[in-house]
């Protein structure tokens, strides 16, 4: 039973990535390599917040996402000018900057070493959220809470700048509208989201390392969000659902251990190939990449 | 001399930076186009009536010259200002390769277009969620006025308005592009082409939209074409642009009796 309640809680933490980054790439078109940067940077900023400033659940998210967001800010000041190709360059090097310095600053974040012993997060000073039930019932809230914010913004006057931005900044400025504005908000909610799933993952886990921000990973959420589909909340949790569950169902086909990682690699890769051909909108999406 | 809506002045404009080699589009380009009137602009294909709407509304810089913009209150100089600051001040633009969202609803074409942009802000959806359903049926509100307005009662684009725009012909996205220009009040339109590709019977009736606004409204508009009917029935007064210069302007029936331009036209 622990077993299939840890599968939905990682499901819950990728809805969290997911749905939040399709707000950037989905929504808006900008296709970042720098997603686990900012899962990353929200997974540490709550350590900081749980351990050096010792406080409670809410508090310790509220500054993990807002640092975060402070942070998509520098990568959204230098980035938006780039069109296209460029812009997805300038993400490749904020996440390989922020990896190489959370590996590297090691008396702040212990490099590769990681910070264990995480403790559990206090909720108004009485619960402890620890243990398998409590997390399920945790994550589940906070993805269901980020797919209502996030429903609601893609439906709202803002979610359809985003989608005229999308298919047409030019008429957007002749409509009076601020495409850099635009651009920098969803930097900003989007990452500050995405910190969401770093708590979670840093209190769930409680160990982190920079491993599990590195480029695989924002490549992954990436190819989570494509398999499941743009533009719309239904395609990045189909999306979550399904790469959470790819592996574990491959478990039961009973492949041997010694090649089971890397069947694994060559099905997901086989996977997106065969999506992008045939249906190249993803499994529940919207749009297609531009 | 009369109030203006729009002085340009000493305009020059080139594609290539090798300002020697390449032509100049325009050069030294100077004109005022009266406030209240509706203006025609004429040239033949490629002379730069385009590019002069693009210098305009800020997407195109020039090399040297200014525009003035006079909004009643105050004169503004257009090339200090950002293209998108240009709706706020008054400036609307229906562009020659119609510009509508297709992907998506004809409604959401239009609602983006409105006045009023509360609730564009993601706070503001999130907060102040009462107030921005208001503001949303306002607009809502607004845009089927300006359809029934435009097309009558039952008209096609209310019934159909959660289709996607890509559903519609050429011609109709042109009409959804002068719809999206009306839901909010401007001082100075700028239409390119805007008869361009469209049946007769529709052609008529933009022309009757654009006297409209004018007159009812007092809307000052310079209108790109190349229908020597439209320019008729629709200009009070007309400028046709030849070789980055100003060749004619006039009423009109001159400009229509011009020599110059009936050569280039008709080739007579
Ligand atoms: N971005 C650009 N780069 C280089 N040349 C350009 C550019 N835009 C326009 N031109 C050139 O400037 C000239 C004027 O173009 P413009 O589109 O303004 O013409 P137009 O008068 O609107 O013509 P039409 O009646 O065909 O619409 C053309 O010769 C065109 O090739
Ligand atoms: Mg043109």
């Amino acid at each position: 039973m622990n077993y299939f309640f840890h599968i939905i809680i990682m499901i819950n933490i990728y809805i969290v990535l997911t749905v939040s980054s399709n707000l950037l790439v989905g929504m808006t078109n900008l296709l970042s390599l720098g997603q686990a940067a900012f899962y990353g940077i929200g997974a540490y900023f709550s350590v900081l917040a749980l351990t050096t400033l010792n406080l409670p659940l809410i508090p310790s998210l509220i500054v993990a996402m807002l640092a975060t967001g402070v942070f998509s800010l520098l990568l959204a000041l230098t980035s938006l000018r780039l069109k296209n190709d460029y812009f997805v360059l300038s993400t490749l090097g904020f996440q390989i900057i922020t990896f190489s310095v959370l590996y590297n600053w090691i008396s702040v974040t212990k490099g590769p070493y990681g910070i264990p012993g995480i403790p559990a997060p206090k909720l108004l000073g009485i619960f402890q959220v620890s243990g398998i039930i409590p997390f399920l019932i945790f994550s589940t809230v906070m993805s269901l809470f980020t797919i209502f914010i996030f429903y609601y913004l893609i439906n709202s006057p803002f979610g359809r700048l985003l989608k005229a931005m999308r298919e047409d900044e030019l008429a957007l400025i002749t409509l009076g509208k601020n495409i850099t504005s635009l651009k920098i908000q969803t930097f900003a909610i989007s990452s500050s989201f995405i910190a969401i799933a770093g708590f979670l993952y840093a209190t769930y886990v409680t160990y982190i390392d920079p491993s599990s921000f590195n480029l695989d990973e924002s490549i992954f959420i990436l190819s989570a969000l494509l398999i499941g589909g743009l533009g719309n909340i239904k395609g990045p949790v189909v999306g979550s659902i399904f790469v959470i569950l790819l592996p574990e169902i491959l478990r039961f086909v009973g492949l041997p251990d010694s090649i089971a990682a890397n069947m694994r690699q060559i099905i997901y890769g086989l996977i997106l190939i065969i999506l992008m051909r045939f249906k190249p909108e993803g499994l529940a999406g919207n749009y297609r990449i531009k | 001399m009369s109030k203006y809506i729009l002085k340009i002045n000493d305009l020059t404009k080139s594609f290539t930076s090798d300002k020697d080699k390449s032509p100049l589009l325009f050069d030294s380009l100077t004109i005022e186009f009266p406030a209240g009137a509706v203006i025609g602009l004429m040239g033949t294909n490629g002379a730069g009536k385009t590019t002069l709407f693009n210098i305009i509304s800020r997407l195109v810089d020039c090399d040297k010259g200014n525009i003035w913009y006079d909004n009643g209150d105050k004169q503004i100089d257009l090339l200090k200002l950002k293209a998108n600051v240009l709706k706020g001040i008054g400036i609307g633009r229906l562009f020659q390769d119609n510009h509508i969202f297709a992907d998506m609803t004809i409604l959401d074409n239009l609602l983006i277009g409105g006045e009023d942009s509360f609730g564009e802000t993601p706070f503001i959806t999130l907060f102040k969620r009462k107030k921005h359903k208001e503001k949303e049926k306002i607009r809502v509100a607004k845009a089927k006025m300006i359809l029934t307005e435009l097309f009558g009662k039952d008209n096609y684009f209310w019934q159909n308005r959660n289709n996607y725009a890509s559903e519609l012909s050429y011609g109709q996205q042109r009409l959804l592009g002068i719809a999206r220009l009306l839901m909010s009040d401007h001082k100075l339109l700028l239409l390119d082409e805007p008869t361009a590709g469209v049946h007769p019977e529709i052609r008529e009736m933009i022309c009757e939209v654009i006297r409209k606004i004018n007159t009812s409204k007092g809307v000052s508009i310079i209108i790109i074409e190349h229908n020597f009917k439209v320019i008729e029935v629709t200009a009070d007064e007309c400028c046709f642009i030849d070789q980055g210069e100003i060749a004619a302007v006039g009423p009109p029936e001159d400009i229509i009796g011009n020599p110059i331009v009936r050569k280039k036209y008709i080739g007579i």
